[in-house]
């Protein structure tokens, strides 16, 4: 008998990824409830079990295991948005803002794009982590940042480095996240 | 506001420095890898013998030194210093230098645990220094 290698999360993170990459948004037994959430239950999973609950096992390696599952993300969206684009850029992007809408995870737009330099800034409006969160001390949206990490290193296919330069939780009215590509 | 991330560009800090403290401890007897890993788990600089997944290993070097740390706290140990991997085939030690950012070294199994460590704790002022500087600028 064949043994199946995959754990029970990697076998549902599969299912997730592969209903995101088809743009099949409906839910099966949802039939009364539907596809959508309240931004707050999201942002409960976001800032408590992948924020603070992790935080307190892992302590300052939190941020590391929220930026690596939002670059799995990114890495699955730029799957979709790299088919059949003749590697534009500008199509891609195109795509990326409209699946970020779709999924609400916020308003993708692009502030700065130097390619020569190397350096990519991207803002996210009305950013679905920490929308309606105040008085932080650091940037809060790791998870955005590998997002947008994973979603700039499909396009070029090289390493890339995202950091958060800006938060709206901290003050800031939207959320820039910086791309290095390396 | 503005942000208070600290921010080190990979490629203009790819100095002499580094590289020459990293090649150094790659010349020791069994050091396999040797990386700088950011808070984020982004390996900023690294030198090995031999392929390594560096989004995984740097996330995984940031999140195993986080958890033993929090246990450290858990027994009242205030302050951890360094976190050492015993694997079957050799060790993962990891150390933290400054505002997050840690070195790693991977050693095969022939390593003299003794002389990696001790090697590691000389080398960490040194990185200290640098990093404070870079960082300051």
């Amino acid at each position: 008998m064949l043994q199946n290698t995959k754990s029970d999360y990697q076998i549902a993170q599969q299912q997730i990824l592969d209903g995101i990459i088809s743009g099949q948004f409906e839910i099966e037994n949802r039939n009364d409830l539907g596809p959508l959430i309240p931004i707050r239950l999201f942002q409960a999973l976001r800032m408590v079990a992948l924020g603070s609950n992790v935080e307190d096992i892992l302590g300052q390696g939190a941020p590391s295991l929220v930026y690596h599952s939002g670059q799995s993300l990114g890495l699955a969206m730029g799957q979709i948005a790299v088919a059949n684009i003749d590697k534009d850029l500008e199509t891609y992007v195109g795509k990326i803002k409209m699946l970020c809408r779709q999924l609400s995870i916020g308003l993708v737009v692009p502030d700065k794009v130097d390619l020569s330099a190397g350096v990519l800034e991207l803002r996210v409006d009305e950013c679905v982590s920490c929308a309606g969160i105040h008085n932080v001390s650091a940037p809060i949206c790791h998870f955005e940042a590998g997002m947008v990490g994973g979603i700039v290193k499909t396009f070029f296919k090289r390493n890339v480095k995202a950091t958060e330069t800006k938060c709206n939780a901290l003050g800031d009215k939207t959320c820039l996240i910086r791309v290095d590509l390396l | 506001m503005s942000s208070n991330v600290q921010f080190l560009d990979p490629r203009k800090s790819q100095n002499n420095e580094i590289d020459a403290i990293l090649r150094n401890l790659m010349s020791i007897q069994g050091v396999s890898a040797a990386a700088i890993v950011d808070s984020d788990g982004f390996v900023t600089h690294i030198h090995r013998d031999f392929e390594i997944n560096t989004d995984a290993i740097g996330a995984s070097v940031q999140v195993v030194f986080g958890a033993a740390a929090k246990a450290a706290q858990h027994v009242g140990h205030h302050s951890t210093n360094m976190v050492i991997c015993e694997n079957s085939e050799g060790y993962i030690l990891s150390t933290p230098i400054e505002a997050g950012f840690m070195l790693a070294l991977v050693t095969q199994r022939e390593a003299l645990l003794g002389r990696v460590r001790f090697e590691l704790k000389e080398t960490i002022p040194v990185l200290k220094r640098l990093f404070s500087s870079y960082l300051a600028n």
